[in-house]
């Protein structure tokens, strides 16, 4: 029975020993394990160039080394499983810090890349802005030029229809229709037939060249009271407005006005002048 | 010889005693660094409103760390200002990590919309280039 008892013991005793020795040496294992997981994630660290630096590593390192002298030597004892846990913790925070280190790395590079194609944007949306000027000048040019010719035509055209009732000539103002007032009858504002023939050849040019504005301008001689030639002249510009309305020149473009004997063009004294001053003017202006 | 041996053991017995509390403030003053640390990981922490399990446990860790330092127990201090300071490190570490994984996908994101501008930008440069030569 003794003997049994002893044997018993005898194998208790091994079978600790073999567990205790196994718990060290499976514990040593671990922090190589530790250490060669750490010493890696450095060397990429390292292979990455990056400037960031990393103050764990170094730290950690040396303690788990010191760790692995002090578990080799058989010095760690009560708090043995408690430095091993914080050395986990540790190794996990310096590879952690490492890899935020070579996120931040790669981030930078991102960054450098996107700043070099916003450089290479803003070189090219000058180049855009300096044909875009480019271009706006020729076309700027190019209506002018068109503009000129129009106008130039226009005119020629209105010459074209000059004769003894008609007088076409060019002030400050822009081109003058004149217009006699034989064309209207005596005293009325009504437009005879004439009259709106040669209105209608007029409103074929403005329906033309569209970007002229046109005043029309009522005028009349010093025969009869002022106010009668007012409202007189005042009628016959409103009618020829009326009627190149009629024909299709758009309304915003025109307007109307009379002046009655205000502003004479020759002397009310002689027949001739009086003549000269029994008129309707069209201005065409701002081409 | 008596006397000579009695002053030995007298010198040595000094000698011992100024060993030990040279070393004992030695780990007072590590302690005190220790302590330094962490209470600079903590604000690093409440600074940038990390709260987790990890924060969490090192906040309780310290404060047991305060409570023990009270009532003059030296024995565990060092393992609880130790593992506060692993804690804070590791929360700051994965905050860290975290913060770089955020930062590359605004990058990316960034560096998309800006290639697809660039794009653009050399259509409209090729069409204008075009309208020039017209």
């Amino acid at each position: 029975m003794k003997k049994k008892i002893y044997k018993l013991i005898f194998l208790l005793l091994f079978l600790t020993f073999n567990v205790y020795c196994w718990s060290e040496e499976f514990t040593i294992g671990k922090l190589d394990e530790f250490k060669a997981e750490l010493t890696k994630t450095y060397q990429e660290y390292l292979e990455a160039g990056i400037a960031r630096e990393v103050d764990l590593y170094p730290i950690v390192l040396a303690r788990i080394e010191m760790a692995i002298e002090l578990y080799s030597d058989n010095l760690y004892s009560q708090e043995a499983e408690e430095e091993f846990e914080m050395l986990q913790l540790l190794t996990e925070a310096a590879k952690i810090q490492m890899v935020a280190a070579r996120n931040y790395a790669v981030n930078l590079e991102v960054q450098e890349e996107g700043e070099a194609i916003l450089r290479e944007i803003n070189e090219m949306r000058e180049e855009i802005n300096k044909i875009k000027q480019r271009l706006a000048n020729e076309k700027a040019i190019r209506i002018q030029k068109e503009l000129k010719e129009k106008k130039a035509e226009a005119e020629r055209r209105f010459y074209k229809l000059q004769n003894d009732l008609i007088n076409v000539k060019r002030d400050a103002r822009g081109t003058i229709i004149s217009m006699s007032d034989i064309l209207f009858d005596v005293g009325k504002a009504t437009l005879s037939c004439e009259l709106k023939i040669s209105l209608a050849k007029v409103a074929g040019i403005l329906l033309v060249y569209r970007d002229s504005r046109i005043i029309i301008e009522g005028h009349t001689d010093n025969t009869g009271s002022a106010e009668f030639n007012q409202i007189l002249s005042e009628d016959r510009a409103y009618n020829v407005k009326e009627f190149l309305i009629e024909l299709g020149v758009d309304e915003n473009r025109l307007s109307s006005t009379g002046y009655g004997f205000r502003k004479p063009i020759a002397s009310n004294n002689t027949k001739e002048g009086r003549k000269q001053n029994r008129r309707v003017d069209i201005i065409v202006s701002d081409f | 010889m008596k006397e000579k041996l009695i002053c030995f053991i007298v010198l040595m017995f000094l000698s011992f005693n100024l060993f030990c509390v040279s070393s004992r403030k030695l780990l007072k003053q590590e302690l005190a660094r220790n302590e330094y640390q962490v209470k600079v990981l903590k604000k690093s922490c409440e600074r940038q409103k990390l709260e987790s399990t990890l924060t969490k446990k090192a906040d309780g860790l310290y404060a047991e760390y305060q409570e023990l330092k009270e009532r003059n127990k030296e024995k565990r201090l060092h393992i609880n200002i130790d593992k506060a300071f692993i804690l804070y490190r590791l929360a700051l570490s994965l905050n860290d990590l975290e913060q770089s994984k955020k930062q590359h996908e605004r990058q990316v994101e960034s560096l998309q919309l800006t290639r697809k501008q660039l794009e653009y930008l050399k259509e409209e440069l090729k069409e204008l280039k075009l309208e020039l030569q017209k």
